[in-house]
């Protein structure tokens, strides 16, 4: 029993001091930091790479990587994108930290090379000491983390009681434009905080490499499970945070005491205890209704009055449609058409292997139009897209496979199954902040990818199951062309379904709820239609992609490589159709021209490219595609009505015009609902 | 005549679309009060925003004291002296008293916080009894006298006060306007927000009425009373007017 405890403090400990990390920056800027586990894997590496590639000594690799990099880390991200997230919508902010999440491991290694690391040394010389307490051996490096906890909780609380630093971060807390009023600029602050929060990610990173293993996948797992701590305190309070972080390692530690060792499900329900946390944490705020988008904002009323309202929105509008009327029908479809001809010609220009890609290029484009839907339309961040892909691929497979359905029929069943978990997730989450919704759909892909996508069924002992392709496409060629069709499908539908009462409805909902409900439209219905459709959209991708990969394959369904998805279609442009198909053809191909043509290095790059796009969108909305397009518009309607085309500095996201003025700061967009007197 | 405390210079401020503020001139002379006023939505609390370095101005710019501080953060504005309580109880609701005080005092030297911390306390008793206590939790009352206490702690050179007696029951606000009084007489410049037209005109010297976004009238508050009149329920006359075309 003892043992159990004294090994659960050690990852309470990290969970703890993790926790501690993401709720002080929460609390002062209102941003929860996604890329936790990415910044404190960075650190990690860092570490190792000074102790162990370089061989310095402990104290001072220590010293450099936790005390210099992991704060300047936070300074520098500080000001190349924390500081102009303050403002933004809490979609926006999600995205942008999910874009520093692909980015940053990729980054990473670039910096210190692609080797894989079977063991990490923590901050105890090798070979780590062992005492004996109480008749339990406990390592050296297991004292440490016990050492870093006790210092983060006593230096922690002694600094925000009893100093003038900490009274200060805690006004700034309370509100940033008072902290101003009374002298204290709040910038300075905040640097502060985000250096003392990535110190935080570093020393958690370091820590955590003995005993997980210094690979980028599972320190995101392990702050995930983090998240379930913050969640707990409400996103606010410190010492609960802690609190709850160590005993979430205790009782995981115990968990697996009393489950049969023997047992095939122990393993994958120890896996996914934290995510149960994270599910039963928020159920538990949902029950009790703490769940409202207010809790996401930053200080008080006056921090309100002086903030534009509706700032970086990442929810476009309808006046490219507006604009389009203009140009006629021809300019309107222009875009999309030269596209899809020039997809349809690229399976016949190039060659074997590739063919097979493009196939599978065009099934993540019908799995992108989900978070077309549900992103762009629905204005939600839905982070299990990949999870109903997965549904969708896995029934799919079972069913074409194992009982023997036609294919097409197969997949459509995939999409119909995953429907309904869209539809629950959705009305299960209809209330919800974009917060925790993103939080919600994270958790359930979590434990969706543990508890249902390692059964032995989908498994089958590591290599999936087969998934075969219509008789009528059995080849490459066929198959790319039948994906692009189902594409265009489900892209025209989503077409109608924006030129429709539906859709405007929906336009409604995201600019503002409050206002849609005022006008008599059920913000709960048009959520619900558009998560369902997500759900089916998503599932039926997947059956296509499985059958253009020839197996479902559990392990392409990862719940974090959704995140990329999202930050490859956002990079893009999440609102339009055509940015769906693009970003496919670019997921897939970046990675492949790279592996096949380009020195090795280069395969880093789409991960750095998708996760910066990503960041971007705090710039840039509507994604790329958006913005070439707007460019493209304007220069067809100047020609058309015989002017120069606009000057490039007076372009913007669409519906700048209409909608905004652009912001004194320069930042993005901007729309005043009310003008404070 | 000497210099004015505050100069505001054709001022234009936007928050996104809409403009608040339309080319808003006026002067402040050093140890007088004066009276801002308007109807709902004139530009009071943005003028007062714009000028403590709140919000950013989109033209024109701010004088204080002969330096030019538009276009400088709220805090560096702070430190020349100028001190804004705003609109709804100018504290941090989340500390304790004690601790808004501190914040209030945070820029002086460490040997005098105590001092300037005790004289808070001074000029409203009430606080010292609930030195612990979370502002937010305070009365309507006891916040305002804090927000003044937090003003009046290190004395500054300019008060702008906006809407301090809102919501506040008429005899707490009296004590209110005669803390204000009492620091205008020690010698500290006062701007009034008011929505109380006839106590903040008795005690001022000057008048300002603002009339969406613009600086409608500007004088000696005694002759204000008459235009303050024509102001309020002219703008009404006139809505009434376009609504009927």
């Amino acid at each position: 029993m003892l043992q159990y405890v004294i090994a659960g403090l050690v990852l309470g400990g990290i969970y703890a001091i993790a926790s501690a990390g993401l709720v002080i920056t929460y609390v002062s800027s209102g941003i929860l930091n996604f890329s936790f586990g990415a910044l404190a894997y960075f650190v990690a590496r860092f570490y190792y790479y000074l102790h162990t590639q370089e061989n310095w000594g402990i104290i001072y690799s220590a010293l450099l990587a936790i005390l210099v990099a992991g704060p300047a880390l936070g300074v520098l991200l500080y000001f190349a994108l924390f500081r102009h997230l303050r403002l933004s919508s809490p979609l926006v902010k999600v995205v942008a930290t999910l874009g520093l999440l692909v980015a940053v491991p990729a980054i990473s290694t670039l910096i210190f090379g692609t080797q894989a690391i079977e063991s990490a040394p923590g901050l105890a010389p090798q070979p780590v000491r062992v005492f004996s307490f109480l008749g339990v051996a406990v390592t050296l490096d297991q004292v440490i983390v016990y050492i870093c906890v006790v210092a983060t909780v006593v230096v922690g609380s002694a600094v925000l009681r009893y100093t003038d630093v900490g009274l200060k971060v805690r006004a700034m807390v309370d509100s940033p434009a008072m902290t101003a009023l009374s002298g204290t600029s709040p910038n300075a602050v905040s640097i502060g905080v985000w250096a003392v929060s990535t110190f935080f990610a570093g020393l958690a990173g370091v820590l955590a490499a003995p005993i997980i293993g210094l690979d980028p996948n599972n320190f995101t797992l392990l702050i995930a499970a983090a998240f379930a701590a913050v969640i707990a305190a409400k996103f606010r309070s410190l010492p609960i945070a802690v609190g709850v972080g160590l005993a979430m390692g205790v009782v995981t530690s115990l968990i697996q005491e009393y489950l049969p060792p023997s047992s095939n499900w122990t393993a994958e329900i120890i896996d996914a205890v934290p995510f149960m946390f994270i599910a039963v944490f928020l159920v538990y705020n949902l029950v009790r209704r703490d769940t409202d988008s207010g809790a996401e904002r930053v200080g008080g009323a006056l921090d309100r009055a002086i903030t534009p309202q509706g700032a970086n929105q990442m929810a476009g509008s309808t006046a490219s449609a507006l604009e389009g009327g203009s140009l006629g029908l021809m300019a309107k479809f222009a875009g999309p058409v030269v596209l899809i001809v020039v997809a349809a010609l690229l399976p016949i220009i190039v060659q074997g292997f590739w063919v097979g890609l493009m196939a599978q290029a065009f099934a993540y484009g019908i799995i992108f139009l989900s978070f077309t839907l549900v992103t762009g339309e629905g204005g939600m961040i839905w982070l299990c897209q990949i999870t109903f892909a997965g549904v969708g691929a896995l029934t799919a497979s079972q069913l074409a496979t194992n009982h023997g359905w036609p294919v097409l029929a197969a997949i459509a069943a995939g999409g119909l199954v995953a429907l309904p978990m869209g539809l629950l997730i959705g009305f299960l989450t209809i209330r919800l902040g974009d917060l925790y919704v993103a939080l919600v759909t994270l958790t359930f892909g979590l434990l969706m990818e543990n508890l249902v996508f390692t059964m032995g069924i989908f498994q089958n002992l590591g290599l999936g199951v087969n998934m075969g392709r219509p008789d009528f496409a059995v080849s490459d060629h066929a198959f790319a062309y039948l994906c692009l069709v189902a594409f265009v499908i489900v892209a025209l539908f989503i077409f109608n379904l924006r030129r429709s009462t539906t859709g405007l409805a929906l336009n409604a909902v995201r600019w503002s709820p409050p206002g849609a409900r005022t006008l008599g439209i059920s913000v709960v219905q048009m959520k619900i239609i558009v998560a369902g459709l997500g759900a089916l959209v998503a599932g039926i991708g997947g059956g296509f992609l499985a059958a253009a990969q020839t197996t479902a394959q559990p392990g392409n369904f990862a719940t974090f490589l959704g995140v990329v998805w999202l930050a490859a279609l956002v990079t893009i442009g999440v609102r339009s159709n055509a940015a769906a198909l693009v970003a496919g053809i670019t997921f897939t191909m970046l990675p492949a021209i790279a592996l096949a043509y380009l020195p090795s290095w280069t395969g880093q790059l789409p991960a750095i490219l998708f996760g910066l796009g990503a960041i971007g969108v705090a710039k840039f909305p509507d994604g790329t595609l958006e913005q070439s397009g707007e460019i493209f518009r304007r220069r067809l309607l100047s020609l058309a009505n015989g002017r120069a085309p606009a000057p490039a500095g007076d372009l913007r996201a669409p519906g700048a015009r209409l909608l905004a003025a652009p912001a004194t700061n320069g930042d993005a967009t901007q729309v005043v609902e009310e003008v404070p007197s | 005549m000497t210099e004015p405390l505050l100069s505001v210079e054709s001022l234009d401020v936007r928050y996104g679309t809409s403009q608040a503020l339309f080319d808003v001139s006026l002067q402040v002379n050093t140890g007088s009060v004066t009276a801002v006023l308007g109807a709902n939505g004139a530009g009071k609390s943005t003028l007062a925003r714009t000028v403590s370095g709140l919000v950013p101005a989109a033209a024109g710019r701010v004088l204080f004291d002969g330096q030019r501080v538009s276009g400088r953060p709220a805090q560096k504005i702070r430190k020349l002296g100028l001190t804004y309580i705003p609109e709804g109880r100018g504290i941090f609701p989340g500390l304790s008293v004690i601790d808004n005080l501190r914040m209030a005092v945070g820029q002086e030297k460490r040997s005098e916080r105590a001092g300037a911390i005790d004289r808070a306390i001074t000029l409203f008793p009430v606080l010292g009894q609930r030195r612990q206590q979370r502002a937010g939790s305070l009365s309507g009352g006891e916040q305002q006298m804090l927000a003044l206490a937090r003003a009046l702690a290190v004395p500054p050179r300019l008060i702008i006060a906006d809407e301090m007696s809102l919501g506040l029951a008429p005899i707490v606000a009296e004590s209110v306007f005669q803390s204000l009084s009492e620091a205008a007489r020690g010698g500290i410049t006062v701007v009034l927000i008011e929505q109380f037209v006839h106590r903040a005109l008795a005690l001022a010297d000057s008048c300002v009425i603002l009339t969406r976004g613009r600086v409608g009238w500007s004088g000696p508050a005694a002759e204000a009373g008459q235009e303050v009149l024509d102001r309020y329920l002219g703008e009404a006359e006139q809505a009434t007017n376009s609504t009927a075309v």
